[in-house]
């Protein structure tokens, strides 16, 4: 097993390739809040105390039909019930870390943290998965908190060229991983349907397509394989 | 809205997502995940990374472009061939990267 500082670092070097994409994103929630007029300080405080960029743009465009304060609120945790299942995913990683340790970590359980951390429990040479999770959200952080305030302070301004590019950065590093870790017929068979099937799902049911996508794949996987 | 009603939705709707993300851990000792049960989440993470890709290369802002699609695969399909020479991931990415860079400048 690998040093608690090991594999903070192995986490943190990880996320890296990951985070121009990430930074696009809030960029991209700092830009339409101020084209909404929603207050610096509020879009600030959206960001540090939900950390998760798609219902913060659900709220957003929420507010266009309504100002009550109760929907809103609604809207942006029913947004977020994904990670409910991601923690449940993750209950079988952290296994053994105690209660108190994290608790506090929990605000940072996100796909990109989780999808890392998954693949990396999934490699020879473990290392303490924890701690490694623990490294992804703190390289995170300043950048989901300095790309909103980049996206508040510049609105529309980045040329389309270099948003277009920050945004492949995520999906290439995720290909990359996958061709890198996937083993057996079964697993290929489940990138192969997530690939497939999410897209169209996503279309369907925005917001929900993707996980939904991946629990049909999931369970016609085990189904068939049992 | 005025501020304090942001400042309310953000910590509303933080503290609804923060239990969603807590409450599996705190009730995590009192459930034991079968064998059946745990393949069932290892197929259902791949298929949701693969999603997330699929997602992110053939749509973006929303909107399915053709031509970026284009572009999007021949850098996958360029950081994929690089991989599998050096083995080195940041170059493979960036190189890849720069390349849908360069088409999208050129391109307009």
């Amino acid at each position: 097993m690998e040093t608690e500082l090991s594999s903070f670092r192995q986490g943190t070097r990880a996320s890296l390739p990951a985070l121009p994409t990430i930074f696009i994103i809030f960029l991209g929630f700092g830009i339409t809040s101020r084209i909404e007029d929603v207050p610096v300080v509020g879009a600030m405080a959206m960001t540090l105390a939900i950390c998760a960029a798609p219902a913060q743009y659900a709220i957003l465009d929420m507010a266009n039909v309504s100002a009550n304060p109760v929907q809103l609120i609604i809207v942006g945790t029913l947004a977020n019930l994904r990670f409910f299942l991601i923690s449940i995913n993750m209950t079988q990683m952290f296994r053994g870390v105690p209660l108190g340790r994290l608790l506090p970590w929990a605000q940072f359980v996100a796909a990109t943290p989780f999808l890392l951390t998954f693949f990396r429990s999934r490699k020879e040479n473990p290392v303490d998965l924890f701690d490694y999770f623990r490294g992804i959200a703190s390289s995170m952080i300043p950048v989901i908190i300095l790309g909103t305030a980049a996206g508040l302070w510049m609105g529309a301004g980045l040329p389309g060229y270099l948003v277009f590019g920050a945004t492949l950065f995520m999906p290439i590093y995720f290909s990359l991983l996958l061709a890198t870790g996937v083993k057996g017929g079964y697993e290929f068979a489940a990138v192969g349907l997530g690939f497939a099937m999410g897209p169209i799902f996503e279309a369907l049911i925005p917001g929900w397509g993707l996980l939904a996508a991946a629990m049909v794949a999931g369970l016609a996987l085990t189904m068939v394989e049992s | 809205m005025s501020l304090s009603d942001w400042i309310l939705v953000a910590l509303g709707a933080g503290a609804g997502t923060y239990m969603l993300r807590a409450v599996p851990f705190v009730m995590a000792g009192r459930y034991e995940i079968s064998g059946r049960g745990l393949k069932f989440l290892t197929y259902t993470s791949l298929a949701f990374f693969a999603g997330i890709v699929s997602k992110n290369l053939i749509m973006w802002k929303g909107e399915f472009d053709p031509l970026e699609l284009g572009v999007k695969l021949t850098a996958l399909v360029v950081a994929l061939g690089l991989y599998s020479r050096y083995k080195s991931i940041l170059l493979s990415l960036f190189t890849g990267v720069a390349l849908a860079v360069a088409f999208k400048a050129i391109s307009g």
